[in-house]
């Protein structure tokens, strides 16, 4: 069955290999980088000759095949393209002797993952990783597997598709859907990048600011992030990406096309704009009460923090922990809740949290009235309203508890391999798991490679979506303990 | 597989077992497909690498199928387990929304002067197999 498969995997690394020597367009616009090219074309042209071997030895095999519709098969092709990519990602950073092999990986989990933690400084770092750096967020913001969909022609993309995380089918062809998703963000990004150009950035550093804020993923060109442009413009406009960014791609589409009525209706996007009111009002309060920052400034602050969390993007870098501890508490609620599904936001996102409340709401109804009431919750998403079914709302509440079991463990493992409080260790790993990316000041260029670990795990378990990861690890073991078995009873017949 | 023509859009109304395997199949061959039907349960028997959109709801409401595109459909097909409402719907499809390619499914002849003068195409599973038959106790001989 490996050999059916292996055709895919080949095409992933060709179509990957490709995608890594694309920030080697830089050398056109600045020719001083042409010294580093090296480092993106040994990994790209190795994976080109490797997939291509691949995809000829099984080219027949693949003809033949019957299994491709498989859910097992897709887990683990898109685990396969994840991990492969991180490992690729993390070759020219350490090939072009930026970093070390762990910090270079980090830098591409988190790159990949849209999260933005950074052990890079950017002042010190070549264009062309920078881009590069822009480049894999670009990448990990469609998702890559979404990238292999739009391309290549595949019975089982729609498996593919939904073992990713993607929900919606937005049309009745999931290749067409792919492109669809593909030509809005990147009219987005074009609209992005002309607006921070018109005020005041220079074209490379509006694209990069254009893409980071739009896939809510937080790198910077610059070492203070967002806050080197001190702009009141730029700050405003930069929210305006975000919100977009966290908004369901199927509802982003139907505000292009004027279809504000079924708009105004959908749950989670109400949700949104009135945690984003309340949340944003207490801490600009609690800011203005706590600091000296002003009355105009603090409001300014305040929402940014709130709508920049909640669509974990975290492109500012400035020292957070001068920040009142209520507004950080804020911050960490905020990311962990996340943008709305099917947004390139992550955190456990807002369809979740709705469907959570609203079960408790019900047990607490439930506890005083008869006992043969019978409740059931609704919602109203872009395709009308819908009955949230018993099935799912078992589903919710178990990620909800593993999301957090995750969060407890990593936020302490912190706490030992960083050496900091529990407040920090929180702050940190809930910017790690929910791909924020703002740190608090364990990472960093002279971090320990067991903390980059730590936040590399929580990176990947928050991007995948925890149960694909549990899936995957579940066949992998099952398939290892099968070949054991099978190993000691040959033995024994012997 | 014989190669059906999936440039444009087709919608299949009630996902029994033929509307199910249609739907799989135009999907399969990258085609456009929309399938309605208002039995949840009955979803269950696409495939899992159907790549087009599954609809609960009523396939014989006009706004359901306005909702569907029905405008721009290539074509129709009516296969729910119900004579009538197949009948219904192929009209509908035809005089209403003018769609090119209306495929009726029809258990039981019998109402054909309901839409004998409209170019819907009919099958009629029964009267194929007993023609099927018929040839086979010919060709026994």
């Amino acid at each position: 069955m490996t050999k059916i498969l292996s055709n895919r995997y080949g095409k992933i690394m060709i179509l990957f290999g490709v995608l890594i020597m694309v920030p080697m367009t830089v050398v056109f616009f600045d020719k001083s980088q042409i010294k580093y090219i090296y480092s993106f074309l040994i990994p790209g042209v190795t994976s080109i000759v490797l997939g291509a071997l691949i995809c000829k030895d099984f080219k027949k095999a693949e003809k033949t095949s019957f299994f491709s519709a498989n859910l097992k098969n897709s887990v683990m092709l898109v685990l396969f393209s994840w991990f492969y990519c991180f490992l690729l990602g993390a070759l020219p950073l350490w090939l072009g002797g930026q970093l070390n092999p762990i910090q270079a990986l980090f830098e591409s989990v988190s790159g990949y993952t849209t999260t933005g933690l950074s052990v890079v400084v950017p002042s010190q770092t070549p264009l062309i990783y920078l881009a590069h750096q822009i480049f894999m967020q670009y990448c990990g913001g469609f998702g890559v597997v979404l990238m292999f969909i739009m391309i290549i022609k595949d019975q089982s993309a729609v498996t593919l598709y939904n073992a990713e995380g993607h929900q919606d089918k937005l049309l009745p062809n999931i290749q067409k859907t792919a492109r669809l998703i593909f030509i809005t963000y990147n009219l987005l990004i074009i609209i992005g990048t002309i607006g921070f150009y018109i005020l005041g950035m220079d074209v490379f550093d509006a694209l990069c600011n254009s893409i980071t804020s739009l896939f809510t993923a937080g790198y910077s060109t610059k070492d203070i992030g967002i806050s080197y442009y001190n702009s009141t413009a730029i700050y405003i406009f930069s929210m305006l990406l975000m919100i977009l960014g966290s908004i369901n791609t199927g509802v982003l589409l139907m505000i292009f096309q004027g279809k504000f009525k079924i708009v105004k209706k959908v749950t989670e996007l109400k949700f949104m704009f009135f945690l984003i009111v309340l949340l944003g009002t207490i801490s600009s309060v609690v800011l203005w009460f706590s600091s000296n920052l002003g009355f105009f400034k603090s409001i300014l602050t305040g929402f940014y923090n709130v709508i920049s969390s909640l669509s974990t993007t975290g492109n500012y870098n400035y020292d957070i922990r001068i920040l009142p501890p209520f507004v950080l508490q804020v911050m960490i609620i905020c990311m962990l809740m996340g943008g709305c599904i099917g947004s390139t936001a992550g955190g456990l996102k807002l369809s979740r949290i709705v469907i959570l409340l609203k079960t408790m709401y019900n047990a607490l109804i439930m506890k005083t009235s008869s006992a043969r009431r019978v409740l059931s919750i609704s919602w109203n998403t872009a395709s009308g309203k819908k009955i949230i079914e018993t099935e799912t709302i078992k589903e919710t509440i178990s990620y909800i508890g593993f999301y957090f079991l995750v969060m407890l463990i990593g936020a302490n493992l912190l706490t030992i391999t960083a050496n900091c409080s529990l407040m920090e260790g929180f702050f940190e790993f809930a910017s790690a798991l929910s791909s924020f990316g703002v740190t608090i000041g364990i990472t960093g260029p002279n971090t320990n490679a067991l903390t980059l670990i730590v936040e590399m795990i929580g990176m990947i378990l928050g991007r995948l979506e925890i149960y694909i990861l549990l899936i995957g690890g579940n066949y992998f073991y099952k398939a290892v303990a099968k070949k054991i078995k099978y190993k000691i009873e040959q033995k024994k017949n012997i | 597989m014989s190669k059906i023509n999936t440039n444009k859009l087709t919608i299949i109304v009630g996902c029994g077992r033929l509307g199910a395997e249609l739907a799989n199949s135009i999907s399969d061959s990258n085609g456009d497909v929309i399938i309605i039907d208002y039995n949840k349960d009955s979803l269950r028997r696409l495939s899992f690498s159907f790549g087009g959109i599954a609809t609960v709801k009523d396939g014989t409401d006009i706004d359901v199928l306005k909702e569907a595109n029905i405008e721009k459909a290539g074509t129709v097909i009516a296969v729910t387990n119900d004579e009538n409402t197949n009948i219904m719907i192929a009209l509908m499809a035809k005089k209403y929304f003018n769609v090119k390619n209306v495929i009726l499914r029809v258990h039981d002849n019998s109402k054909q002067p309901l839409y004998s003068d409209t170019d819907i195409q009919v099958i009629c599973p029964s009267e194929l197999t007993s023609k099927t038959v018929k040839e086979m106790m010919g060709g026994g001989k």
